[in-house]
């Protein structure tokens, strides 16, 4: 068990501070949130891409990495992910606690100083970024879009999940649009850094067995000649009514079909029902023992995977499977037949009782990752509450069977997304 | 039974360490503070046994591609018509299995009612049923997660590297075999299989997490079955020593190509203490050549022929070794002759004192994050068991390689023991 202490920094900065002596390594992440919106998120993606390739006291590649070997090891990656209707991006870095270093000796604001180096004191000349940096990064961002289509069984997810909110600002991509970034150049970015980087919020988490004292002082120190206005962000209601059911078709010379179904829930995380609805997924497709697995896949043997997942900022339920293409609507009567099933009432008392504990089993043992506790943690931040696991696994005990039964009967169909085989992949 | 403890006071942590009658191995790490036990029971026996003698025969019994994963997916159903799943299920427990080139590995992990849990593992891996009809059905499921794999250019692009850089070894089959070889699998074969390759003595149970380790050994002392050991002897032919093609092509419907480079290696035949030593040498020299720290690196990356998937790592098991480097890239043949040249480049100048320092301790912190996550402590106690060597052991030459012990690796490095794998992006992809 776990509780993360909120403390204010410098306006616009918040350090959630996690502690724990299980792990050997620490871990820092630092995000920064702001709305998504059509033009801004691909700037803010290409933004990180281009200050993890150098900064002004690191300035290449090879000058981070040198850094971070010194540091044993350390592991620091970007980070770029949508959470409801903002984006956050930022890094992380995990590094071997002290203790357990040859020389003995703490790396935490040695580690901290290189996010912030990376962050907050990039590598300019003449007002702008590097000229060739950026035109490597817009390259490999373009090529990090166009490449959801290397993996299908992504793929078919995201674009049924685009195709349902296509309205909304939720169905905003977090990695960016190939239009966007092509407009983009070394002086816009740069101008668009100095006010990102001054009018935003941070959240900084530390997860580790350094005491309290320690981290803030050296966060504190770090973030002394930093000056950030903090702002906020617009949250925007889960779409819930469905007109007509949209179905989209999709060709390529695939093997495999992909069937992608979203549905609306009416239910988001800080709701009352979120506990019945979590229920409900683990029956219907998220457990080895839920009906989507064991009716379709198991008894119908008409696939490898399929399964739900809930998107909980937007009430989202999205079943994923891949097909052989002559079974696309024996899969799809399968996977709708299922959750009338439990509409209609047909749950055990048994599945119930087993969802319960594969729910609890998962939340438990994300006490064991730092990047879970920092989940949690961010995630509470989102729905500005500050509940323990221990609360939301009090609710999960308290779900019933009426209770499942009724959010399954609140679920509207609202996308079919189908990526069809239509050729054999060539030999060359 | 009788259990031995072995401490390592760097990293703080013990492994408790017994045999059970049957001859399975039990290894245990306590991690009180953590809140999840995780569990491996595993068998060494993966895809790369086509052929073998079984117990008590003269005769060479060959058997299907995919014959061991289709093995681990059938283990899931039990005499009863019970799914293994639902088993776990009533106890709160996750449970998955996965079958590698040299291993077939089941197991679970609970934060509640772990000896239910532990039990139930045992007691499935130990009882095999199949019939026909079960069989059957599982066909239809694999052949789709077949076809699934072939839509994969990440696994298309080193399945097709494999069959490039081996003539012989089964390794080069897919793990999960073809539709056409999985149609040949009967019962028959698959309890064949089961009692020559899932043979106590061939297994090991492993355990990290806040379990009591005397509690884990009284379970595995009342549940483990004890079955007379077998002799199997695996078949194979003799491998040549350099590639078989040296290089591979298709075309996907995908967005940038995708590259293997393999490099032929014969590591998996020396000993075990050898074996754990070069695996760190050339683990360092691939870092030196390769990481994110190398002059290579930057070159590729900044001339826009790499991307942040570019990769390097050296494979070695008792079957096969390799070395095998990958990417992203829209010139994958441009990266490769760059890659080439940096190679020969480093075989004339060698490596500066101060680069090997720094990978080396870099490679080192890299090392002890394994301990950090239940899954990943579990699983090296399991390959390293496989592998004949003690857990702790095995980091100990993290401490002691040498530069000279790293530059002896360059002598793969050569033209006859490449293979390049390549696919390439479809043209008029929809």
């Amino acid at each position: 068990m776990y509780k993360a202490k909120h403390i204010h920094i410098c306006s616009g900065v918040t350090l959630h501070y996690i502690k724990t002596d299980k792990f050997k390594t620490d871990k820092i992440t630092m995000l920064f949130s702001a709305g998504l919106d059509k033009v801004y998120t691909s700037y803010r993606t290409l933004l990180i891409n281009v200050l993890m390739t150098g900064c002004r006291k690191l300035p290449d590649i090879k000058a981070i990495n040198d850094r971070l070997y010194e540091l044993y090891g350390a592991d620091f990656a970007s980070l770029n992910t949508k959470r409801g209707d903002i984006q956050q991006t930022g890094a992380t870095i995990k590094f071997l606690n002290g203790a357990f270093t040859p020389d003995k000796k703490s790396m935490l604001s040695a580690a901290l100083e290189t996010v912030t180096d990376v962050l907050f004191d990039p590598l300019v000349k003449d007002g702008a970024f590097d000229e060739k940096i950026v035109s490597i990064e817009k390259k490999n961002l373009i090529d990090s879009i166009r490449a959801d289509i290397n993996n299908k069984t992504v793929y078919a997810r995201k674009k049924c999940i685009s195709l349902m909110c296509e309205n909304e600002v939720y169905g905003i991509s977090s990695e960016g649009e190939e239009a966007v970034v092509e407009t983009i150049d070394e002086k816009k970015l740069y101008d668009f850094y100095k006010e990102f980087v001054s009018k935003t919020s941070l959240d900084i988490y530390y997860v580790g067995a350094q005491s309290e004292d320690e981290v803030v002082n050296a966060v504190r120190s770090t973030f002394e000649k930093i000056e950030i206005a903090p702002i906020s962000y617009k949250k925007y209601p889960a779409v819930y009514d469905v007109d007509d059911v949209k179905r989209i078709t999709e060709e390529m010379p695939v093997t495999q079909g992909k069937l992608s179904l979203g549905f609306r829930t009416g239910t988001v995380r800080n709701d009352k029902d979120y506990a019945a609805l979590s229920i409900f997924n683990v029956i219907y497709g998220l457990a080895p023992t839920s009906k989507l697995f064991t009716v379709v896949r198991e008894k119908m043997s008409l696939c490898y995977y399929c399964r739900s997942q809930l998107i909980e900022t937007k009430g989202i339920l999205l079943v994923s499977s891949g097909i052989e293409c002559e079974n696309k609507e024996k899969a799809e009567a399968g996977i709708l037949q299922q959750l009338e099933e439990i509409k209609n009432g047909n749950v055990s008392d048994d599945e119930i009782v087993t969802a319960k504990k594969f729910y609890v089993n998962m939340l438990k043992s994300s006490f064991d990752s730092a990047g879970a506790m920092v989940a949690w943690t961010a995630a509470e931040s989102y729905d500005g509450t500050d509940r323990e696991q221990d609360d939301f696994i009090r609710d999960i005990m308290n779900v019933t069977k009426e209770d499942v039964v009724r959010v399954a009967n609140k679920i509207k169909l609202d996308t079919v997304y189908y990526l069809k085989g239509n050729t054999h992949t060539d030999e060359v | 039974m009788k259990f031995e403890i072995r401490e390592d006071a760097q990293f703080g942590e013990k492994i408790y360490s017994a045999v059970h009658e049957s001859g399975v191995h039990i290894l245990v790490c306590p991690k009180p503070l953590f809140t999840e036990n995780y569990v491996m029971f595993g068998t060494k026996y993966g895809s790369s046994v086509d052929r073998y003698i079984a117990d008590g025969e003269s005769e060479v019994t060959s058997i299907p591609d995919g014959t061991a994963h289709f093995l681990e997916h059938k283990m899931f159903e039990n005499e009863d018509g019970v799914d293994v799943f639902s088993l776990f299920g009533e106890y709160g427990a996750s449970a998955n299995a996965f079958t590698s080139f040299d291993k077939t590995v089941y197991e679970f992990s609970c934060t509640d009612n772990f000896e239910k849990n532990l039990e139930t593992l045992i007691k499935f891996v130990q009882a095999p049923y199949f019939t026909k009809e079960t069989v059957a059905k599982e066909q239809g499921i694999i052949g789709q997660e077949i076809k699934m794999y072939d839509d994969s250019p990440s696994w298309r692009v080193l399945m097709n590297l494999m069959s490039a850089v081996y003539e012989h070894n089964a390794v080069k089959n897919d793990i999960a075999g073809t539709v056409e070889s999985i149609a040949e699998i009967t019962p028959e074969i698959l309890y064949k299989t089961y009692n020559n390759f899932y043979n106590p003595a061939n297994m090991v149970l492993c355990v990290c997490g806040p379990a009591d380790p005397e509690t884990v050994f009284e379970v595995c002392e009342k549940t483990l079955k004890s079955v007379k050991p077998t002799h199997v002897s695996v078949v194979t032919e003799k491998e040549p020593e350099t590639v078989k093609q040296k290089e591979v092509r298709i075309a996907m419907p995908i967005s940038i190509p995708y590259f293997c480079i393999g490099i032929k290696d014969f590591g998996h035949t020396l000993s075990p203490a050898d074996k754990s030593r070069r695996e760190i040498a050339m683990t360092l020299l691939l870092s030196i050549l390769f990481g994110k720290s190398s002059p290579l690196y930057k070159r590729l990356y900044e001339s826009g022929y790499i991307n942040e998937s570019f990769d390097s790592e050296y494979n070695i098991s008792d079957n096969y070794s390799i070395v095998i480097i990958s990417g992203e890239s829209n010139n994958p043949d441009e990266a490769y002759a760059i890659i080439r040249e940096e190679i020969e480049k480093i075989k004339k100048n060698g490596i500066d004192d101060a680069e090997f320092e720094i990978n080396k301790k870099a490679l080192l912190g890299g090392a002890i994050d394994v301990f950090d996550k239940t899954d990943d402590t579990v699983y090296a106690m399991l390959s390293t068991y496989f592998s004949g060597i003690d857990f702790f052991d095995s980091f100990k030459p993290y401490y002691t390689v040498t530069k000279k012990d790293v530059l002896d690796m360059l002598d793969i490095f050569s033209d006859e023991y490449i293979s390049l794998s390549v696919v390439d992006v479809m043209e008029d992809q929809v």
